[in-house]
């Protein structure tokens, strides 16, 4: 990690604890999320001894795949000091869109080119209202969200759209040497990611962005355009959690993918990206995503209510930023 | 007189940096005291303490010779010490009469009581012989009424002693004059006044006592007619100055930027200048005077509403950073932290971030040049950090516009654009600063430079232009400066007597 997150200052400030806590704090910084994955996953594995089987832990992989696929292009907005909470809508829009395409042609290529394309138009349009129509990223997503989701219904007439083609269906449930796709795409993503990231001008300028957007302006980078390019990748990241999605339940439903902005968001949070911008890293969002899909999987083999599951999920959520803001200081 | 406030023997440590050393400080009833030094001399800091925002380490504080403990800025407040901080902290969407009443909004039963705060605020802005309407937004007021505002915010307590912190750093000469105005009558009502400044001239003329401070720890205190500028320079630098502008004479060539007829939405109105190579260009006037909106509309970061502007002969429509930089243009923003810096980068990333597609090798950023070209900035431009990976944000202002400059100086831009180069920096790195300048221009780039302080503008420029509400006001050569026709043209007095050999008088 080159840029934003690996510095640091060696005075921060007024206000801060004597210099003999802050060492290990420093140390520990970004590394919260990882610690409290490690322990969730030592109390699970300590109360349930199907939790550690490889079978299990890919099944996690499998649970959390689409999260952390969208979470990954959330990550990109966040960075930037945006946000996006049109990621629901527009998974189930592509996922009826491109099922439907491929009902009507059974084409798989045509109805993978539907559900990117879909989702990137969305993203697209969402980034050229944030930039050149200067609407806050929230609201604007907010009504992006609404659209994508009422065309679903409007099309689908509120009726899921089953049985495609296993060449369609090969993204969410085919196989390569016995490990899932569902597996193998999220990995692959997240390995290209952390390149563009850390290694590329792009990535650098996204945290610029995210830190001081002006100060990058007028360093005489068009900011406007970066901008654009990011909610445009994060609507393809979205469409390819909708073909992983739509293959793996073999349906395309307008109702699916609710909430799921709110769960991208929160893996963001919990792998430590700064709501306000400029500070996170790739790995922080993986970890975010597996802390998610440890804890339900966790809770589910220990038979624990489901609503429970989501108690303990907002106090992790809350816990995490808590601990982040502390070693910040 | 007795004192009003006595600091002693204060001490303070951030993680690596000592920040304050053994500091004493001693200021009478009734006195109007400087503390000067260098950026990073430890004068926030003390003043932090003072005002309740961080803690000491050790020492300790007596008000009227009472020891105190001084946890919070509420507690500050509570013992008589108010602090108007140089950004004013005031929240822009509400009026001046809720802003002066923010935190003890008189009312009842849980409803403000809008008359008694317009009434009450009205009053405290007369006593400082302000006009300023209690109903107004004060987001819609000048930068000096928003300064009035905040102190008579900090007046409505029951404050023995008043910290400024660089009061005058956005103001013009005259609302200068008022604010000492009112500092004078807050000192004849017996209130102390400790006054943050980096203007010599501000300090003879207003101040009782001065606090030297450098590199955290005490230097003196003596009574400032005992002082003159220059043994005040000494004390704050600790080595001679001897040369404040290095101006060297450089071989002026062909004109490099032209800009013609420029207007800017209601701010700037048909203004022309030309740069040439190896000059020095400075544009006067007073603030709000629409300097900024000037260079920044010739750089692309402010539209434009009519006007050319050609590079090297060759006219080039620039509308954005991205094209002025290309172009090989480059601009020094005024406000650094928020527009010339991105202060959580490292000082490697941020002129890294300048050159970034030059860096760029198979679609990947090339550290190993990044990290040898912002170590080469680094020496060039004398920055002191003890690593190229520091954080901006932790340096003193000086060494960040040094990495401003640095970002640049390494793109080899053909016109740089200063917008205020030595704001807030301090006497040492301000000649460094000076110098760059002086040795670009021999290099042969085009400068411009926008300056409020006339002994800045008149020591480094070749030529002044000068603006009044937005409109180009006088044209001066070098041979020919002079502060007083320079200050007048500023003011808009001048009229037909300035020279205007380009024929803009309109």
């Amino acid at each position: 990690m080159k840029f934003a997150t690996g510095n640091q200052p060696v005075n921060s400030g007024v206000g801060s604890a004597p210099s003999v806590n802050l060492l290990p704090l420093n140390k520990l910084r970004g590394m919260g999320s990882l610690i409290a994955l490690i322990l969730i996953m030592v109390v699970f594995a300590v109360s349930s001894p199907a939790f550690l089987q490889i079978q299990n832990l890919m099944n996690i992989i499998v649970q959390v795949a689409v999260i952390a696929v969208i979470a990954a292009g959330a990550m990109f907005i966040i960075l930037t000091g945006g946000i996006d909470l049109s990621v629901g809508g527009v998974l189930a829009l592509a996922g009826v869109l491109s099922a439907s395409a491929v009902r009507a042609t059974d084409s798989a290529t045509l109805g993978i080119i539907v559900c990117l394309g879909t989702a990137v138009l969305f993203g697209l349009l969402a980034g050229l209202l944030v930039t050149y129509g200067r609407i806050p990223p929230f609201v604007c997503t907010l009504g992006t969200m609404s659209i994508a989701r009422g065309i679903a219904f409007v099309y689908s007439g509120g009726i899921p759209i089953s049985g495609f083609p296993d060449a369609f269906r090969f993204a969410g449930a085919g196989e390569v040497a016995g490990i899932p796709m569902m597996v193998i795409i999220p990995i692959v993503i997240y390995v290209i990611l952390y390149f563009v990231l850390v290694r590329t001008p792009f990535g650098k300028i996204v945290y610029a962005i995210g830190s001081n957007e002006e100060a990058t302006r007028l360093t005489g980078i068009d900011t406007l355009k970066y901008k654009l390019i990011v909610y445009s990748l994060a609507g393809l990241l979205t469409g390819i959690g909708a073909l992983l999605y739509v293959g793996r339940i073999n349906s395309g439903h307008p109702g699916s993918g609710i909430g799921y902005e709110l769960n991208a968001i929160a893996a963001v949070v919990i792998g430590g990206t700064s709501l306000s911008g400029g500070r996170g890293s790739i790995i922080g969002t993986v970890i975010g995503a597996l802390i998610m899909g440890v804890i339900s999987n966790g809770l589910n083999l220990m038979n624990i209510d489901p609503y429970f599951q989501s108690i303990v999920l907002g106090t992790v959520i809350v816990f995490a930023v808590m601990i982040d803001q502390h070693s910040q200081k | 007189m007795a004192d009003a406030l006595k600091m002693r023997g204060v001490s303070k440590r951030f993680p690596g940096v000592v920040a304050l050393d053994n500091v004493d400080l001693t200021v009478a009833e009734g006195e109007i005291h400087a503390i000067v030094g260098e950026n990073g001399a430890g004068k926030s800091t003390l003043m932090r303490i003072l005002s309740g925002a961080a803690r000491m380490d050790r020492g300790e504080i007596l008000i009227n010779d009472v020891a105190v403990e001084i946890g919070s800025s509420q507690q500050a407040i509570n013992l008589g010490i108010g602090t108007v901080y140089q950004n004013l902290n005031l929240i822009t969407d509400l009026t001046v009469a809720e802003n002066i009443y923010m935190n003890r909004f008189p009312g009842r039963g849980g409803l403000i009581d809008r008359r008694k705060i317009a009434d009450g605020a009205s009053q405290a802005l007369a006593e400082m012989n302000s006009d300023i309407a209690p109903s107004a937004r004060v987001g819609d007021l000048s930068v000096a009424d928003q300064q009035m505002v905040a102190i008579a915010r900090v007046l409505a307590y029951d404050i023995k002693i008043l910290i400024l912190d660089e009061p005058t750093s956005s103001l013009s000469k005259a609302e200068s004059e008022d604010l000492f105005r009112n500092m004078r009558r807050l000192k004849s009502l017996g209130v102390s006044i400790i006054f943050i400044s980096h203007h010599m001239d501000e300090i003879f003329s207003v101040t009782d006592a001065v606090t030297v401070l450098r590199d955290g720890r005490l230097v003196g205190r003596w009574r400032t007619d005992e002082l003159d500028e220059h043994a005040l320079v000494h004390h704050m630098v600790g080595r001679e100055v001897t040369e404040m502008f290095p101006k060297e004479v450089a071989a002026i060539g062909d004109v490099v930027l032209a800009a013609d007829h420029i207007s800017v939405d209601d701010l700037v109105h048909d203004v022309s200048f030309c740069v040439r190579k190896g000059e020095v260009l400075g544009i006067g006037g007073l603030v709000g005077a629409g300097r900024t909106e000037l260079v920044k509309s010739v750089f692309g970061a402010c539209p434009r509403r009519s006007g050319d502007i050609s590079l090297e002969g060759q006219p080039i429509d620039i509308r954005s950073p991205k094209q002025a930089v290309e172009a090989g243009i480059a601009f020094v923003p005024e406000d650094r932290r928020r527009e010339g810096l991105i202060t959580e980068f490292s000082i490697e990333d941020n002129i890294s971030l300048g050159s970034i597609w030059d860096l760029t090798r198979h679609f990947a950023v090339d550290f190993k040049a990044g990290a040898k070209l912002s170590e080469g900035m680094i020496q060039a431009m004398n920055v002191k950090t003890p690593s190229r990976k520091q954080l901006v944000k932790n340096l003193s202002g000086g060494n960040q516009q040094k990495v401003v400059l640095g970002k640049w100086f390494c793109r080899q831009p053909k016109v740089l654009i200063f917008d205020e180069p030595t704001r807030g920096i301090d006497v040492g790195a301000k000649a460094e600063i000076y110098r760059k300048i002086s040795d670009l221009a021999k290099s042969g780039v085009a400068v411009i430079i926008v300056s409020s302080e006339l002994p800045e503008l008149m020591g480094i420029s070749d030529r002044i232009i000068v603006l009044n509400k937005g409109r180009m006001t006088g044209e001066f050569m070098r041979s020919a400066f002079s502060a007083d026709q320079i200050m007048l043209a500023a003011t808009g007095k001048a009229g037909t007597e300035s020279p205007l050999p380009r024929g803009q008088q309109q």
